[in-house]
């Protein structure tokens, strides 16, 4: 006997839950299709691969579901809620590497249209180029500081891996030292090689940059500083602190002074620099000190830029001091007489004012009132009316 | 040069805020020396805000990317055309262009206030130098544009793809054009409460400054709309964005506002509905410069979001509480609204569009604030609330539109007015026929379709009956007797012309939403697909660098079924992908007749099978929208331009009945219908 009544109270219990489910599950559907972005993939790549179905709602993470693509690399989803607070990511693996998107439903739209570009990799680097090499050099009385920035471009249709874990390399100066990242996230993205440095992080098509930096001991007299392109450059830029340091190479060209901030630089470029190629830079003689030998122009200009807020507060009360100054001279003017007579003359004066501007706003009536009359817009009799009363009245103004 | 731009903006500071103290000062002690010296520092103001603008076109163009905002909104490859556009496409530059718009616009006042009484100038000029000042406080303290980096950026990060249209030329600087331009209204406005000069005539004062400023906002909403529709890819042109219903609110109450302004009793006098309507769009104008930029409602424009919201929130409580207090002061002398003895009559048709004009506004502006409390509701408000309630509250006054032009100022006489309206209403009804006996079975669809027709009919009526009398008074040809006709009444006209524009919007309105099929379709090379009519053919793929971008583009060609299939035309979706930016952007295939649009969007592809996924929109009738926009203009041009004269005789009238006390019945004025 116990056995139907616990069935029948599961029974209505999921009867009572199920309008609860419909309701959670919602009709919103993801369509989805898993492209390959490389040119010469094999055509059953898109097939059979694993999709999971992630739901962020209030920054936490849940799997809803997973599926497989089918052979032309459809996928779908359904029973999903279309709420538009809920962010869904799905993920899928290809070749070892994750591929994941984000969407949400759009507003009032029960299906969501995802596409998924996965690629396949290389480990060859011979469509890695450097699009910009820019070598910043500052110095101190006992180093010269070099900041390095690259812009890579994969140009080709597959994402580089590289080889033995790791992918773009970097060569280093062989005195170099104190070696800098932006930050510790992105120095966990180097180890260091023989030749340098590293990069540990897979090289997809388009744009990479990467920015370090490091120092080399230099006590004023000589230095031979030797870098090399280890990929094709299109722009190499050196940029020297333009304080006393002599900058020679062979390799670039001088390009004049360049202004960074309230500093100026010795400009070096040169383009489509072949990969392998070495560049040496000599450098030659001490640096001033920034601090011993600022010019007067930049300090003045910087002492200016400070007060600059200063200067719009103080010119903004000048100007709304000014007219109480205006107001007060005026009144001190020695003309003004006795305070009775100098209001009398204010009165008689401002009397002849505005009878001189009845007048010509009676006169302008007059010319408008021709004018409406021409066009058509007055009949006669109203224009005779009006016509002579303002006649009469610039009588009177004219008399007065 | 960014130290020359900082250095007269703090110049015009100073000379604003002399203006102000020079302007109080000399009202108070009535020492017109003084008043004249303020207003002349406005014209400083300006010349030292176009200096500030010239600067900073100077260091756009100049590239100095040591300047933040240089740096921020444009990129060595920028295109000339789009750099120049970069002044206006950051909050810090959008503000100086504001504040230096709102310079010249003092500037055009204070040189036409010449002929208006001298403490109305005066008073208006310390309204607007004192929103000047409010500003250039903002421009110089919290979002200076000339802010320098501490070192110089390779390159700057470029403009945000989605702002790189010919549209986003226009449009920005055209709706500020518009909001800015409620400055001049407002000013007037608190300058008659301030003088107490209630009985002055008040129409002619802000009609003209309130009609610009309306076209400029309505024609940059159109084009905003039109920037969507091309640039967002998703076949819309209006989302109810919070940022979309900003610009539409203040045009809302603002062509309440011109509508009010027709009403012709108390002779022009101000009024309680043009306060309320005046201060009601200056207010949602700096509402609408909240909403973008505080990020209090979220919104796809709130690209910055900066505490400078707090800022107008501020400013916007005073504006609200400093016209209130100073109109109940005022309250007694104000004159009453206008009434009618009879139902059927213009006044009551104007009084009727004006509060269904302040109800869509209402509806939309609770629409849009909803989202402020829909978490404590637990209730969201989708589209369709917009869809709905505009359709209810827009929809009759479309209608009302059409019947307004034919009531009498006089009224009363309602089986004249039944006569009147028999032509439109066989207009409507033929429509009607027309609709069902061509396959339409929506109710909606043809009740929309029919009420277009009715007003349509309507207003070219209107244009025949003026062009008759106008030919039977001078006896001339056709065409000099509608030069004539609407030289003569160029605000009317140019007013039905204006209905006209508004009715194309809706008819455009009308077919791209009711009527629009969506599809989206995968297709392999060479094969074909047919929706609508039409059938696509995939004739083939591309993926090219481009000048700081890689383009990947679709060939399909399009083929219609007339009588026999022929190709009408190619169409090439792109989907672009800028070096600078991480978010590709869509560049629609537009197919544009009279009758539709056939859209096509480009939304993925494998380069293996060259297979793509397309979004394919047919559009019925959606080009109306842009040609409506168009007439919308000329119908506003034609009733601004060149008004002078007209204004001068309708001022000089009005003054001179006040003035005179002459009986307003002795003026034949238009027909019975000025």
């Amino acid at each position: 006997m116990k056995r139907p009544i616990l069935l029948l109270s599961v029974l209505l219990l999921c009867l009572v839950a199920a309008p609860a489910v419909v309701v959670a599950q919602g009709e919103g559907v993801i369509e989805g299709q898993v492209m390959n972005g490389t040119a010469d993939a094999p055509e059953d790549s898109v097939a059979s691969l694993e999709v999971a179905l992630y739901q962020v709602t209030d920054g936490s993470t849940e799997l809803v579901t997973t599926t497989v693509s089918e052979s032309d690399g459809r996928f779908r989803f359904q029973g999903l809620s279309t709420d538009e607070d809920i962010l869904y990511r799905f993920e899928l693996e290809y070749q070892g590497i994750v591929y994941g998107a984000e969407s949400v439903f759009p507003s009032g739209d029960t299906v969501l249209h995802v596409v998924a570009t996965i690629r396949e990799t290389t480990s060859s680097d011979d469509l890695i180029v450097v699009d910009r090499h820019h070598l910043i050099l500052d110095f101190a009385s006992d180093a010269a500081f070099v900041r390095e920035l690259y812009i890579f471009n994969n140009v080709g249709d597959r994402i580089y891996v590289g080889e033995e874990g790791t992918t773009l390399r970097f060569s280093l100066p062989d005195s170099a030292a104190d070696v800098a990242f932006a930050d510790s996230e992105t120095a966990a993205e180097f180890v260091m090689t023989e030749e340098g440095l590293a990069y540990v992080r897979r090289a997809p098509p388009g744009e990479t940059q990467v920015l370090y930096s490091y120092s080399v001991p230099y006590d004023g007299r000589e230095l031979t500083l030797r870098r090399g392109t280890l990929y094709p450059t299109s722009n190499l830029d050196l940029l020297a602190a333009n304080v006393g340091v002599q900058v020679e190479t062979a390799q670039l060209t001088y390009d004049g002074l360049t202004a960074a901030g309230d500093d100026t630089y010795l400009h070096f470029a040169a383009e489509d620099v072949p990969a392998e190629t070495a560049i040496e830079l000599r450098l030659s003689g001490a640096p001033h000190s920034a601090a011993a030998l600022p010019s007067m122009e930049s300090s003045l200009v910087a002492a200016l830029r400070e007060a600059a807020p200063a200067m719009a507060v103080g010119l903004a009360l000048l100007g709304a001091l000014l007219p109480f100054a205006q107001l007060r001279l005026r009144r001190a003017r020695p003309e003004a007489g006795t305070p009775g007579a100098g209001a009398k003359a204010e009165i008689v004066e401002e009397a002849g004012v505005e009878t001189d501007t009845q007048r010509e706003e009676l006169l302008r009536l007059i010319a408008d009132l021709d004018d409406a009359y021409e066009e058509g817009l007055l009949n006669e009799e109203a224009y005779r009316q009006l016509s002579d009363k303002m006649k009469k009245r610039l009588g009177e103004t004219s008399t007065d | 040069m960014s130290d020359l731009g900082f250095f007269t903006l703090s110049l015009a500071l100073g000379t604003t805020t002399y203006s102000i103290v020079g302007l109080a000062l000399g009202i108070r002690k009535g020492d017109e020396g003084l008043t004249a010296a303020g207003k002349r520092a406005i014209y400083a103001s300006a010349v030292f805000l176009t200096l500030a603008v010239l600067a900073l076109i100077y260091v756009l163009l100049a590239r100095d990317f040591q300047v933040e905002y240089v740096a921020s909104h444009t990129s060595s490859d920028l295109a000339l055309p789009y750099t120049l556009s970069a002044l206006w496409a950051g909050q810090e530059g959008s503000l100086l262009f504001w504040t230096w718009v709102l310079s010249v616009y003092g500037t055009a006042l204070v040189l036409s206030g010449r002929r208006a009484s001298q403490s109305l100038s005066s008073y208006s000029s310390l309204v607007v130098a004192c929103v000047l000042a409010f500003f250039l406080v903002l421009v110089i303290f919290v979002n200076n544009p000339f802010q320098r980096l501490d070192f110089v950026p390779a390159d700057g990060l470029g403009m945000n793809p989605l702002l790189q249209n010919p549209a986003m030329i226009w449009h920005p600087p055209v709706v500020y054009l518009g909001y800015v331009g409620f400055t001049v209204p407002f000013a007037l406005t608190l300058a008659v409460l301030l003088s107490g000069r209630l009985n002055d005539p008040y129409v002619p004062l802000v009609r003209r400054w309130t009609l610009v400023s309306w076209l400029c906002l309505g024609v940059g909403t159109v084009l905003g709309a039109q920037w969507a529709y091309v640039e967002l890819g998703w076949g819309g042109y209006w989302a109810w964005d919070p940022v979309e219903n900003a610009s539409l609110l203040p045009w809302l109450t603002s062509t309440a506002l011109i509508h009010s302004l027709m009403m012709r009793r108390g002779r022009g006098a101000l009024k309680v509905s043009h306060i309320v309507l005046v201060v009601a769009t200056f207010a949602l104008c700096i509402f609408g410069t909240f909403v973008t930029r505080s990020g209090m409602i979220s919104s796809v424009h709130a690209f910055a979001v900066s505490p400078i919201g707090l800022y107008f929130l501020a400013f916007l409580i005073a504006v609200i509480v400093g016209s209130t207090v100073l109109t109940l002061r005022r309250r007694a002398g104000l004159k009453g609204e206008d009434g009618s003895e009879s139902l059927v009559s213009r006044s009551t048709a104007l009084w009727l569009t004006i509060v269904l004009l302040v109800a869509a506004m209402a509806a939309i502006l609770l629409g849009t604030l909803f989202p402020l409390v829909s978490d404590l509701l637990n209730v969201a408000l989708t589209t369709d609330y917009f869809n709905l309630s505009s359709a209810l509250i827009l929809g009759p006054l479309i209608l009302l539109m059409g019947i307004c032009p034919f009531t009498t100022w006089k009224g009363g006489d309602s089986r004249g007015l039944s006569r009147r309206l028999i032509a439109p209403l066989a207009g409507g009804l033929l429509m009607a026929a027309l609709l069902l006996l061509l396959g339409l079975r929506d109710p909606l669809g043809v009740v929309a379709f029919s009420v277009c027709a009715f007003v349509t009919v309507g207003t070219l009526l209107q244009f025949y009956s003026g062009l008759r009398s106008s030919r039977r008074a001078s006896g001339a040809n056709l065409l000099s007797a509608l030069v004539s006709m609407l030289r003569k009444q160029r605000s009317r006209y140019g007013g039905y012309v204006v209905h006209l524009g508004i009715v194309m919007i809706t008819v455009g309105v009308v077919g791209s939403s009711a009527y629009k099929i969506e599809e989206s379709i995968t297709l392999d090379q060479g094969a074909t697909h047919t929706v609508g009519g039409y059938t696509l053919r995939y004739e083939g793929f591309s993926y090219l660098p481009s000048v700081g971008k890689d383009v990947a583009t679709a060939t399909l060609a399009v083929y219609e079924r007339d009588k026999q299939v022929k190709q009408v035309a190619v169409l090439r979706p792109e989907k672009q992908f800028f070096h600078s930016s991480q978010q590709p952007v869509s560049e629609v295939a537009i197919r544009s007749t009279l009758k539709e649009d056939l859209y096509l969007a480009l939304t993925g592809w494998e380069d293996a099978s060259q297979r793509i996924a397309l979004e394919v929109i047919v559009s019925p009738l959606v080009v109306w929208i842009w040609i409506g926009g168009g007439v919308l203009l000329v119908g506003a041009v034609l009733a601004l331009w060149p008004a002078r004269r007209r204004e001068a005789v309708e001022q000089g009238t009005g003054l001179a009945v006040d003035r005179l006390g002459a009986s307003e019945d002795t003026l034949t004025g238009e027909g019975g219908q000025r």
